[in-house]
């Protein structure tokens, strides 16, 4: 039947997977490009046309500031965050505030927030997932970071929503990993995951008996990843052009996101070989002209770059077995999951730290989005022989007199779980109180993540210290938290669904759910020889366009240049694969070279 | 609604080892999860129960309490004995203290319910009830030696009291014993 096809995602910083299980079989679905992953980004064109993954991608090029990536990073944020901040100087687009702070990216000059731009991703998976079971997709058990806060799981939730996609369960990653790969159930034991992506870092503790997946301490940072590692080279090869050209490439959006793209090559060339080439023609301009960056990076000189970063993985790690009163010694099975533990120095530290190597059978790519698929088999009732509890990640509590935080739920305590506390009014004749709550592990309630608030009026005046008013907290299997306040006396009630206040309203959303609805026309161009052809078309219209902006500069020879742009376009017709390839690669160095000129001479009148 | 015990939810004897209880846990979790179930508020209300049966009886230290604390229920006005005629005016300002203090306990405010049995006490020292609930207070304080010290002072005025004579012991076997 359809409606038993649940789809599990792994949607990730950098790329997503899919899984299901298809004829009683887990299955890795392939997208349209046959591609096992996808990578998460989203190109918006000055058509309104949208192109999602391997295509997108290599749209960056052409539209570096409407080619969004990495949103991942800002689910569920706001812009204030330093740690958005961080990453807003490195990113070739912009990223404003919302209304209500939360922290957007823009592409052709229109705010999007990161959920609807993720559902551009989610859509794709399950577009092309529905091309393969030959049926309608409409649920999915979709994977966050253990570390994830409320606000981000609701925005992930949000996303799968416009999607067009009922997400039966947002589950954490290092679980669903766990959960795929294939350890002998029958046997006790304990298990440490160590998930680094591509932009978020979990440690996860868990005990597995009898088909029970017991998670014991889950612990993390929401914004350490594979991303960084990147940001770590290009540092190294814009000091390195400063130093050779007397050119600062910061701020220069164009130059970033080749720089980006080169930094994240270099790294998983680096995996494998000892030394990584980085070769970025046209750069950016000097007095002579085009300027180019050659460059060897070692895997020596990567180590030390990046070792702080390595270091910061560990100390979670130490944090997580003390919070679940394990040692190092009494850990069975390390798994490694996330594509940046193919890092060998990543590797080689976290098995001296645990003083054993890590479980085999594990693809660090695949098995987050598996676990997930199993998980939608479990709660299909296809999949009966195990279980999994998952704890909340954070500690969960209300604000209280003095602006302290008053904890009702401690962290690592396994959901669904509801606790009820009995407060008090603070003064005399007071007849209502605002509960506001939060999420985190300071004492003082505003050092915490703000995760809503409400009023409970109607209490009947007496003293202080005389009302009773009972505030219940309840979270459900997602982690999702349901809060209600009850006047003893009045029994009056009032409670909510913690909705991220920064997030979508539910107006909002069904907007959005329409609009996704009504853009579904994506390109069902399929085959890699014409989308390759396609993106060559696209890139010769941008530079023939380009070519037309009357701010030409009087130094580019637009007469050879057009000359040259029409024997590439005449090539693009009829090219095989590889000579497309070929193409491509030109045509994306001729538009190079003449934005490199055009942003050289700006604003300069030709004598 | 009586409550059901945690040996009752994990469907254990009450003198089953920790493997017996870590197994059916696991088996009656398989039973109510949700995940496994109708996904309804009464298999949710059945897990939530169950993970905190289990997280106390799985803990040796949190299962002696537990054990203690439904070996030796507080006593309420109901389980007040004896004859109840000719009450001095005393006794009667003892009673309504009592009452006071067993609301005060059932609220969670101890402090407030240590006042009120002391002071029940004080009007009225022989009253088993009033010291075997400031004893249980004493032992939730952390302080067996004051229960005991209240339970000696009790059963030299009532020896046959079987309560206070099992109190008694419990508080003897559970926290001086630990």
């Amino acid at each position: 039947m359809a409606v038993d096809r649940v789809l599990g995602i792994d949607l990730g910083t950098t790329n997503s997977c899919m899984a299901m299980i298809l004829d009683g079989e887990l299955t890795v679905l392939n997208n349209r490009e046959g591609a096992r992953t996808t990578p998460s980004v989203v190109s918006y064109g000055r058509d309104g046309e949208v192109t999602v993954g391997t295509m997108a991608r290599r749209q960056a090029v052409v539209l570096p500031n409407d080619t969004l990536f990495s949103i991942k990073r800002l689910m569920g944020r706001k812009l204030a965050d330093p740690a958005v901040g961080r990453d807003r100087a490195l990113f070739p687009f912009e990223i404003v505030a919302a209304d209500n702070g939360d922290a957007w990216p823009v592409a052709q000059g229109q705010r999007l927030s990161p959920p609807e731009v993720a559902a551009q991703v989610l859509r794709k998976l399950k577009i092309d997932a529905e091309a393969i079971c030959g049926e309608p997709v409409n649920q999915a058990v979709i994977t966050v970071p253990a570390y994830f806060s409320d606000a981000q799981r609701q925005a992930t939730k949000d996303a799968g929503r416009i999607a067009g996609l009922e997400v039966l369960r947002i589950l954490n990653e290092p679980t669903a990993a766990s959960l795929a790969c294939g350890l002998d159930q029958r046997k006790d034991q304990t298990i440490v995951v160590y998930d680094l992506g591509g932009g978020t870092f979990d440690i996860t503790l868990l005990r597995l008996a009898g088909g029970v997946f017991e998670v014991r301490a889950t612990t993390g940072d929401t914004h350490l990843g594979g991303d960084d590692w990147d940001h770590a080279i290009i540092r190294i090869l814009i000091d390195e052009f400063k130093k050779l050209e007397g050119i600062d490439l910061t701020g220069d959006r164009m130059a970033l996101q080749r720089l980006k793209e080169a930094a994240e090559q270099a790294k998983i060339d680096l995996s494998w070989q000892l030394q990584a080439e980085v070769s970025l023609p046209f750069l950016a301009m000097g007095p002579e002209g085009p300027v180019h960056l050659t460059y060897s990076l070692t895997r020596d000189a990567f180590v030390v770059a990046t070792k702080a970063l390595v270091e910061a993985t560990l100390k979670p790690c130490e944090d997580a077995l003390r919070e679940a009163h394990l040692t190092k010694e009494q850990v069975d099975v390390i798994l490694l999951v996330g594509g940046m533990t193919r890092v060998p120095e990543i590797r080689r530290r976290v098995a001296e730290f645990f003083g054993k190597p890590a479980h085999p059978g594990v693809d660090p790519d695949e098995a987050v989005a598996i676990g997930a698929a199993i998980q939608g088999g479990i709660l299909k009732g296809q999949v009966r022989d195990k279980l999994l509890l998952d704890v909340t990640p954070m500690s969960l509590g209300v604000r209280v007199t003095g602006g302290m935080m008053s904890r009702l739920i401690d962290r690592n305590t396994t959901v669904p779980t509801r606790k009820t506390i009995t407060y008090t009014t603070a003064n005399d004749m007071q007849t209502s109180v605002r509960i506001g709550v939060y999420q985190g592990e300071a004492p003082l309630a505003a050092d915490n993540i703000f995760m809503g608030d409400f009023e409970l009026v109607g209490i009947k005046a007496d003293v202080r210290g005389a009302p009773q008013i009972d505030v219940t907290f309840d979270i459900d299997a997602n982690g999702i938290l349901k809060v209600k306040a009850f006047d003893k006396f009045t029994k009056l009630s009032q409670s909510i669904r913690i909705e991220p206040n920064s997030g979508l309203d539910e107006a909002q959303l069904a907007k959005m759910v329409d609009s996704a609805k009504a853009h579904s026309k994506i390109a069902k161009v399929s085959g890699e020889a014409a989308q390759y052809r396609l993106t060559c078309q696209k890139l010769a219209e941008e530079i023939a366009r380009e070519l037309q902006l009357p701010d030409l500069p009087s130094t580019l020879d637009k007469v050879a240049f057009e000359a040259e742009l029409q024997v590439l376009k005449d090539q693009i017709k009829e090219a095989e694969l590889d000579h497309l390839k070929a193409l491509l690669k030109e045509l994306n160095q001729a538009l190079l070279r003449l934005r490199v000129v055009r942003k050289h001479f700006a604003g300069v009148v030709p004598s | 609604m009586p409550e059901k015990n945690y040996y009752e939810i994990l469907k254990v004897s009450r003198n089953a080892s920790i493997e017996d209880i870590e197994q059916h846990y696991r088996a009656v979790l398989y039973q109510v999860h949700p995940d496994h179930n109708h996904d309804d508020d009464a298999s949710v209300d059945a897990t939530i129960e169950l993970v905190e049966a289990f997280r106390v009886l799985s803990d040796p230290k949190a299962r002696k309490l537990y054990d203690f604390k439904i070996m030796c229920p507080m006593l309420t006005e109901g389980d007040i004995k004896g004859v109840k005629l000719l009450k001095s005016k005393e006794k009667k300002e003892a009673e309504q203290r009592f009452a006071e203090g067993v609301r005060a306990f059932e609220a969670g405010d101890l402090p407030k319910a240590v006042e009120a049995f002391k002071v029940a006490l004080k009007l009225e020292p022989d009253y088993p009830e009033a010291s075997y609930d400031l004893a249980l207070l004493g032992t939730q304080l952390g302080n067996a030696h004051f229960a005991l010290e209240v339970l000696g002072r009790a059963i030299k005025l009532r020896a046959d009291d079987a309560r206070l004579l099992k109190l008694r012991k419990s508080v003897t076997e559970t926290y001086l014993n630990v």
